[in-house]
């Protein structure tokens, strides 16, 4: 981390976003409150219905918030008028899973550089070309190729064009959305390494979103665990893996197949049950129905999310100390 | 030759005839799977893992498909000389199957319980009601839960898991299941359950007693799964081993390569930035008698261009296809 | 192909690469039907340009003397129709105004149907709502009877015709547009576009229409040729062109009782309808296939 690195960038409170699906109620975010400091990689990981996807497009204002706030730089995106709203979205991006379908099919690479530039009006239209170069040769494509649509290139590369246009306005914050889920694995490693060498060359900020731990271990600072809507689990990377202390985080860490062969077979220890769904989510603590350490009290009361030490906070029955008694 | 060898690939080739050429997909893959354990073929998209698998049950779409040149045993019957009827004997009884997405092979419009019905009514002059039990036995057996009521369920009612728990359970039903060959088995689930599939498939091995050909993208599934994996690379094995050999004593450049792309390789503790493979997978309608990896290959030299290596044989089982190895362990070291 | 097998070639110009449009273009070449199609629709409209400058005859012109002529008889190739007007010249003329009529009335159609889908899809909400309630009750009316209606209220004549074909077919394109315009608004390429600040009318109109334009093509193709055969039987019920107008399906009605004496007259303009209509439908289906993503390789 950096000297920066205590100026918070992001302060989210009790955010909530909530859809209607078929007449239900889906609780994608049910109150999530972190910091996000400047210059960091935060991770954020958690299996499919935890909402981590949901948290990166709400903190951008693409989707609607049900309940909490979002503090960007000190100001709320949701209450953005129109130009405060434009600058707020100039300096932040979002970076896809999918590089096929995150890229408009019908427009040409230079199309989809230019639109926002074009959009921002920024600069002199006379430099847009040396700009779209430049960047994409950061990226790794070469400019000769501006004129090809997206299907003309292969998976890694569209993924890189996809990291060109999230810095085409010269962001400070971007949200990488499974940015290298997708990607066959010698592809995926080439990609970190770019978003890596792209965040201490611009001085980025990450909210790096995964399903895969070993991907989230790599690249974040600290980490996010997410259950059902909540956060489990904070800490720094280090503390995160080697110390974890919810039962959700120690099982995700356990199922997680490493290359390593002293841990053979013993990833394969499972957890028993589905994950539920977001509709219905079980009484008390959501992962209770799964918890091998479940008490009485966990069926019964959510458990707060609480600092068990500095920076590392969980949210668990077991760790409320003194509450508990 | 093992007495225990239950499939055997020999020198398979297989090509795509396309309207932009010709792709090379599978060329002189060498493979053997004996009773009770689990072989891994791993590889990235487009190397002709899952290509290769298809060959075996005979499921590649031909044309555009072709199977060149090699022979495949099951049991010691030649299977490239089975017509349509030897075949379907073979598919569904000896060989099950399973995908990564287990939607597109259960059908949607029946229920869980009377599909597995249908597969023992196929092998067993038994009734409805009776087949209908033994299917929820049998879901009992994969662990789905409530098996009743499950077997009376739809399969959009089923979650990913027990999808895939249902169509293993399917691969089971036959009277006597040899071999299961589980394609991306785990690749859409999420790792706890992902974790409990696996689980599964060890247990069951162990009781039944069948092999697994698993097919997997994910070298920390083989890692953990597998006794034997062949690294596939742009139709090619490029090495071939039990998984300690593989894992520990990797001599292809590509599957060190592939070893340190994962981040989560416990050699990276601390590390700033992982060992990438640069550049991409060749185009395969465009490949001679090259080394495949030579263009991303760190250690290539003149040779590699015009020759595919020969075969290195360390162990027993241990084989790699390089002129000019990685060596982990110096004393091994002998320059060509 | 990747773009890194030529890579090798470095040059540092700017490739130029063919667009999705000559792609399709050349799959359309393959498909025999399509191309049949559109020979057809090109003759048509060849011969609707060319009118005057190919048509031996005025059209309108009457040779009283050679009444009901049939073929090949005094340079009347086709033969004349029973005031002695030269068939072969009338549809000629006909294929302009069948020509016309079809390309003015899917035109009204498709520009206010898509208009109007892009935007209820988009938005949703009770615009949504009450646009998809029309619609349900311009469709609950049979196609022929709705044209009719239109026509009646505006006053027969081939303008009004054509608007009322125009209104007609419209609520098919509300629909497909609408339909594919939800399923490309949830797309990550929108999200994405969206995510840098780009306005409504710029992801409607730039983005997700251009994206949703294959099925609408297809349809208008298709609904050409339903144009020219729905212009027809509204002349032929004297609600479309008016007398003398050499339209085709007014020729079919004003000849239709000399069909046992004059076979001729009647038949040549049923013909020239059926080719016309065939030749789009021909190419519609042919682009249908074309543009249907499942089928590319």
């Amino acid at each position: 981390m950096n000297d920066n690195s205590n100026h918070v960038l992001m302060e989210v409170q009790d955010l909530k976003t909530w859809f209607t699906v078929n007449g239900e109620k889906v609780l994608a975010l049910d109150g999530v409150s972190f910091q996000l400091r400047e210059g960091e990689i935060l991770g954020v990981v958690g299996e499919s219905g935890c909402g981590k996807s949901t948290l990166g497009r709400t903190i951008l204002r693409l989707e609607q918030k049900t309940g909490g706030s979002v503090l960007y730089r000190g100001k709320d995106p949701f209450s953005l008028a129109k130009d405060d709203l434009k600058s707020f979205r100039r300096q932040t991006s979002m970076v896809f899973q999918d590089p096929s379908s995150s890229l408009n099919p019908r427009k040409r690479v230079d199309q989809i550089l230019r639109q926002p530039l074009r959009v921002h009006s920024l600069g002199e239209p006379a430099e847009w070309n040396d700009r779209i170069n430049s960047i994409l040769q950061e990226t790794g494509i070469a400019p000769q190729y501006r004129n090809r649509y997206p299907h003309q290139f292969s998976g890694g590369q569209k993924q890189r064009i996809g990291v060109a246009r999230s810095l085409m306005l010269d962001p400070d914050f971007i949200v990488m959305d499974e940015a290298v889920s997708a990607l066959d694995v010698s592809i995926q490693a080439q990609i970190l390494n770019l978003l890596l060498d792209l965040k201490d060359k611009r001085n980025l900020t990450y909210l790096f979103i995964s399903h895969d731990l070993g991907v989230v271990e790599f690249v974040s600072d600290r980490i996010l665990v997410m259950y059902l809507g909540r956060i489990v689990e904070e800490a720094p990377t280090v503390i995160l893996t080697g110390k974890p202390s919810h039962p959700y985080t120690q099982a995700l860490l356990k199922a997680f197949p490493t290359t390593d062969l002293a841990t053979r077979g013993s990833s394969i220890s499972p957890l028993e049950g589905d994950v539920p769904s977001p509709i219905h989510p079980p009484s008390g603590c959501h992962f209770s129905p799964r918890c091998p350490q479940v008490m009485d009290r966990c069926r019964e009361e959510y458990p707060p999310l609480r600092e068990i030490e500095n920076g590392h906070r969980v949210a668990c029955w077991l760790y409320q100390g003194k509450t508990s008694h | 030759m093992n007495e225990n060898v239950l499939l055997s690939i020999e020198n398979l080739h297989v090509s795509f005839y396309t309207l932009r050429g010709v792709v090379r997909a599978v060329r002189g893959l060498n493979l053997q799977i004996r009773t009770g354990e689990t072989v891994a073929l791993v590889g990235e998209s487009g190397c002709g893992k899952s290509v290769s698998a298809h060959a075996v049950t005979g499921l590649l779409p031909v044309p555009p498909a072709k199977i060149e040149e090699g022979k495949i045993f099951f049991d010691g019957q030649d299977v490239l000389q089975f017509n349509e009827k030897q075949m379907r004997g073979l598919r569904g009884v000896r060989v099950g199957m399973i995908f990564q997405e287990p939607m597109t092979s259960l059908n949607p419009v029946f229920k869980i319980g009377d599909q597995i019905a249908d597969v023992f009514r196929v092998h067993h002059r038994i009734g409805k009601q009776k087949a209908f039990q033994m299917a929820v036995d049998l879901l009992d057996k994969v662990k789905i839960p409530e098996p009743e009521r499950r077997a009376r369920e739809y399969p959009f009612q089923l979650s990913g898991g027990m999808r895939q728990r249902a169509m293993i359970a399917m691969a089971l039903a036959s009277p006597k299941p040899g071999l299961i060959i589980a394609d991306e088995p785990t690749t859409a689930l999420d790792v706890t359950i992902q974790a409990q599939i696996l689980h599964l498939l060890k247990e069951l091995q162990k009781d039944i007693g069948v092999a697994v050909l698993l097919i997997t993208h994910d070298m920390g599934v083989v890692a953990q799964v597998a006794d034997r994996a062949t690294v596939m690379y742009a139709g090619r094995a490029v090495e071939q081993g039990t998984v300690e050999e593989v894992f520990s004593d990797y001599r292809h450049p590509y599957t060190h390569g592939l070893l340190h792309s994962l981040p989560g390789n416990p050699e990276y503790r601390g590390a700033k930035r992982l060992i990438a493979i640069p550049g991409t997978v060749p185009d395969l309608r465009s490949l001679g008698n090259e080394c495949p990896f030579a263009n991303r290959c760190s250690h290539v030299k003149d040779r590699c261009w015009h020759e595919f290596p020969e075969e290195t044989t360390l162990t027993a089982e241990h084989r790699f296809w390089c002129w000019y190895p990685t060596n982990l362990k110096a004393e091994d070291a002998h320059e060509r | 192909m990747t773009a890194d097998s030529s890579e090798r070639q470095n040059n540092n110009e700017t490739i130029q690469e063919p667009s999705p449009l000559r792609e399709t273009w050349l799959r359309l070449l393959k498909n025999k039907a399509a191309v049949a199609g559109l020979i057809i629709i090109t003759l048509f409209l060849l011969l609707a340009i060319f009118a005057p400058l190919v048509s031996p005859h005025d059209p309108i012109a009457q040779d009283i003397e050679f009444r009901k002529s049939p073929p090949f008889t005094r340079g009347y190739i086709l033969g004349t129709d029973e005031l002695g007007r030269d068939i072969l010249s009338r549809l000629i003329y006909g294929a302009r105004l069948s020509m016309t009529i079809g390309v003015i009335s899917v035109g009204i159609a498709m520009i206010g149907g898509v208009a109007v889908g892009t935007i209820s899809g988009y938005y949703g909400g009770w615009f949504d709502k009450i646009v998809m309630r029309i619609i349900d009750i311009m469709l609950a009316f049979p196609y022929v009877l709705l044209t009719i209606v239109i026509v009646a209220v505006l006053g027969p004549n081939l303008t009004n015709a054509m608007i009322a074909i125009g209104i007609s077919q419209m609520p098919r394109y509300v629909r497909l547009v609408r339909a594919s315009v939800l399923a490309e608004k949830e797309s990550d390429y929108i999200l994405a576009e969206r995510s840098i600040g780009t306005g409504d009318f710029e992801l409607m109109f730039g983005s997700i229409l251009p994206n949703s334009l294959a099925p609408i093509i297809v349809q208008s193709t298709l609904g050409v040729g339903e144009a020219i055969l729905s212009s027809a039987a509204l002349s032929f019920l004297g609600l479309g062109a008016q007398p003398p107008i050499p339209e085709w399906g007014l020729m079919i009605a004003s000849s239709r009782e000399f069909v046992t004496n004059a076979w001729w007259i009647v038949t040549f303009p049923g013909l020239a309808t059926l080719l016309a209509v065939l030749g789009f439908n021909l190419f519609g289906d042919g682009l249908r296939d074309v543009l249907d993503p499942r089928l590319k390789e």
